[in-house]
């Protein structure tokens, strides 16, 4: 696990590393990507993955090592915004635009589920920090799969578990929009959890 | 509440009401004042010198009158029609009247603006009650004479001329106020001031297949030459028709005619010199609908679609924000682990950086847009005019109006838009006395063969780049053959090397020359 004050340059380098690996032409075609608004959404996509696999705070057993954490994660978020625009050049689409409220609610959610399981292993010991990570990985990652598979094999959609992934929402609404206030269930499931870490760190020097 | 404090405050009141009363009234002259401004244009003055004639999606002479204010020193004075504006400048000496002639787009919604300090005015001038649409039986002439009602005894109108009438004092600077004639007729004029404003526009008119008529007598009375005619780099034939006989000179597309002075000029002339220029020397006209500037075909029939955007490569700024962005996640946590202790500092300062980053990636302009360029050289001699076909998709950045400056220097171009397909925008813009291409080895097309192959064969081999044509050449090729091999149009083509020269000044746009050819006409 890299340390939390690597973990900006990690969302950078990974963003540019797979950009690089788009810009090869035969590896695009592959993707059925063009140096268009295509591979903006692919960046898209791809930061919008990297809160569930990067953020990884130290376990922590104070609460301003909490606080810290969540600055990194803000961090995070900026520094991969500004990656993903850096490749404006590419389309004037405004759809990297449009996926920033969905992006910080992603890395809310991230931040404070994971902070959760760095309180937890802080407080008790034991790997809660994995745990967390793992458990939300599954409830961000798996509606995608059953959606998929719902789409494929049953005539019935899994549509209203589209807000509990980051990518599930990005594929039902293609055109998200920053004013529209979808992205409850995870700001409160970031914000909860987040203030459980709080919690659960109280009084301890 | 005492007697004072009661008047003091009803006193009050009325001040107050004053004021509000003051505030009202100097915000109406105020709109008064800017409304006056705005209407510049004087309506009843403002006209088609053409009119009631005019040629549907052809550019007209329009007279633009309006009142400048004390103080302004100039007026933008602006023809906006669809996807196309033309500008003028209008230098202001002294407050008053002012008047400027600008080409006029004889279509629907096609108005005129002027702008004066910043405050501007639009207004639509009335359709031409008399259309002249364009035919092989019907010609549209402009006559330039000293005296009108002379001019006009000596044309009268009839179903196959319409002539617009000018005196020598309304001649023309710019061929584009010319754009919708087929020919121009200049009668009994020997001043050689008129010769000296009008010899450019009429020349530039000629190279884009504009008809010239005038007296010979004209160059050894005036002492002027070449004027109109004897142009060095033009060829000259005998012509007459009647008792009027007279010499032929051609030069680009068009060609011009002097007629003898002693010869007797009637509109009999006038319509057997158009019809010897637009039938090409031929008995009978050519098939299909007669040429004019304002068809657009290969556009309207899907001949020559954009192929997509070319792919935008990567701009020194992109560069410069992911390698700032890297190097401040990298060596942001680094130095702020140097200077200070406090675990806050650097994430926040990362957070502020990206902030700035973000910004400046935004500023950044969007992809370029691909504009395609296909041309079509008219050449005759070592005179040429050229035609070129632009067309581009209608993506976000992608160029929406060409805005031509009519007193700029360089070559006189003129656009205007043309139907394309669903998603796309195109113009076809006209520039005479274009540098002759560099072409290569010509193939002449006569009664629809070439080559000894029928036209659609020889396209087609062109196609498969089995003859000097490439890729973009030969669909420009393939257009042209459809367009005029079946009208009896027999002429020499040519495969050229598109001029390099970006037709306008667009901000990031991205030119794409498709092809060009060379034609140039074969009489019969």
């Amino acid at each position: 696990m890299a340390p939390s004050r690597f973990q900006p340059a990690i969302v950078v380098a990974i963003l540019l590393a797979s950009a690089s690996v788009l810009a090869v032409e035969s590896w695009r075609a592959a993707f059925g990507i063009a140096i268009d608004a295509s591979l903006l959404r692919a960046l898209v996509y791809i930061e919008l993955a990297l809160p569930l696999l990067v953020l990884a705070p130290v376990p922590f057993k104070q609460r301003s090592e909490a606080c810290v954490a969540t600055l990194w994660a803000v961090a995070c978020m900026l520094a991969g915004s500004a990656t993903l625009f850096a490749f404006s050049f590419v389309s004037t689409s405004p759809f990297p635009l449009q996926t920033r409220g969905l992006c910080a609610a992603a890395w809310v959610a991230s931040c404070g589920v994971t902070c959760l399981g760095a309180a937890l292993e802080g407080r008790l010991g034991g790997p809660w920090l994995v745990r967390a990570r793992v458990a939300w990985l599954c409830v961000a990652a798996l509606p995608a799969l059953w959606h998929y598979f719902a789409l494929e094999y049953a005539t019935k959609s899994l549509l209203h578990l589209r807000p509990l992934s980051p990518q599930w929402l990005l594929a039902a609404y293609p055109d998200a929009d920053w004013e529209t206030f979808t992205y409850w269930p995870l700001l409160a499931l970031g914000g909860g959890t987040w203030l459980a870490a709080l919690i659960l760190t109280r009084g301890r020097a | 509440m005492t007697r004072n404090s009661t008047f003091t405050i009803q006193y009050s009141r009325r001040a107050a009401l004053r004021v509000v009363q003051f505030c009202i009234l100097s915000f109406a002259f105020c709109i008064c004042c800017g409304s006056a401004a705005a209407q510049a244009i004087n309506h009843d003055e403002t006209r088609l010198l053409s009119a009631p004639n005019g040629r549907p999606g052809c550019y007209a002479p329009l007279q633009v009158v309006f009142d400048a204010p004390e103080g302004a020193k100039s007026a933008l004075v602006e023809c906006i029609s669809d996807g196309v504006v033309l500008t003028r400048q209008v230098n202001i000496e002294k407050a008053g009247r002012a008047s400027t002639q600008l080409p006029w787009l004889v279509a629907k919604g096609s108005k005129v603006r002027v702008t004066i300090n910043g405050q501007s005015d639009e207004f639509t001038p009335a359709m031409p009650t008399r259309p002249q649409p364009p035919g092989y039986g019907r010609l549209y002439a402009a006559v330039f004479a000293p005296d009108v009602a002379r001019a006009r005894d000596l044309l009268p109108p009839g179903d196959d001329l319409t002539c617009d009438f000018y005196s020598e004092r309304e001649a023309f600077e710019d061929w584009r106020l010319l754009d919708g004639y087929d020919a121009v007729l200049i009668l009994d004029t020997a001043n050689a001031a008129f010769y000296a404003k009008f010899w450019a526009a009429i020349r530039e008119h000629r190279t884009l297949g504009g008809v010239t008529l005038s007296h010979t007598g004209l160059q050894s009375g005036t002492g002027i030459s070449p004027i109109l005619g004897a142009e060095p780099d033009e060829e000259a034939s005998p012509w007459s028709f009647g008792e009027c006989a007279g010499l032929r000179y051609v030069g680009g597309a068009g060609a011009h005619y002097e007629f003898s002075r002693t010869g007797r000029f009637s509109r009999a002339v006038l319509i057997a010199a158009c019809r010897h220029q637009r039938w090409r020397g031929d008995d009978i006209p050519p098939a299909g609908p007669a040429p004019s500037r304002a068809v657009a075909e290969p556009f309207e029939r899907g001949w020559l679609y954009p192929q997509g955007q070319e792919p935008p490569s990567a701009p020194a700024m992109f560069f410069a924000l992911a390698g700032l962005a890297l190097l401040l996640t990298v060596l942001g946590p680094i130095v702020a682990a140097r200077l200070t202790s406090r675990a806050w500092v650097a994430p926040l300062a990362i957070a502020v950086g990206a902030t700035a980053l973000c910004a400046l990636g935004l500023l950044q302009s969007g992809p370029p847009a691909t504009v395609e360029v296909f041309s079509v050289e008219s050449r005759a001699g070592d005179l040429a005019s050229t035609r070129s076909y632009i067309s581009c998709e209608a993506i976000s950045g992608a160029p929406e109006t060409w805005t031509i400056h009519l007193d700029a220097e360089g070559p006189h171009r003129l656009a205007r838009s043309a139907p394309a397909r669903v998603g796309c925008r195109a113009w076809v813009v006209d520039t005479p006395l274009t540098p002759l291409l560099e072409a290569g080895r010509p193939v002449t097309l006569v009664s629809g063969k070439i080559e000894g192959q029928i036209f659609r064969d020889y396209a087609a081999k062109a196609r498969r780049g089995q003859t000097g044509y490439d890729e973009g050449s030969a669909r420009i090729l393939d257009w042209w053959l459809e367009r005029f091999a079946y009208r009896g149009c027999d002429a020499r083509i040519a495969p050229a090397t598109p001029d390099r020269t970006p037709p306008t000044d667009w901000p990031n746009v991205f030119w794409r020359n498709r092809g060009a050819i060379t034609v140039t006409p074969v009489r019969k």
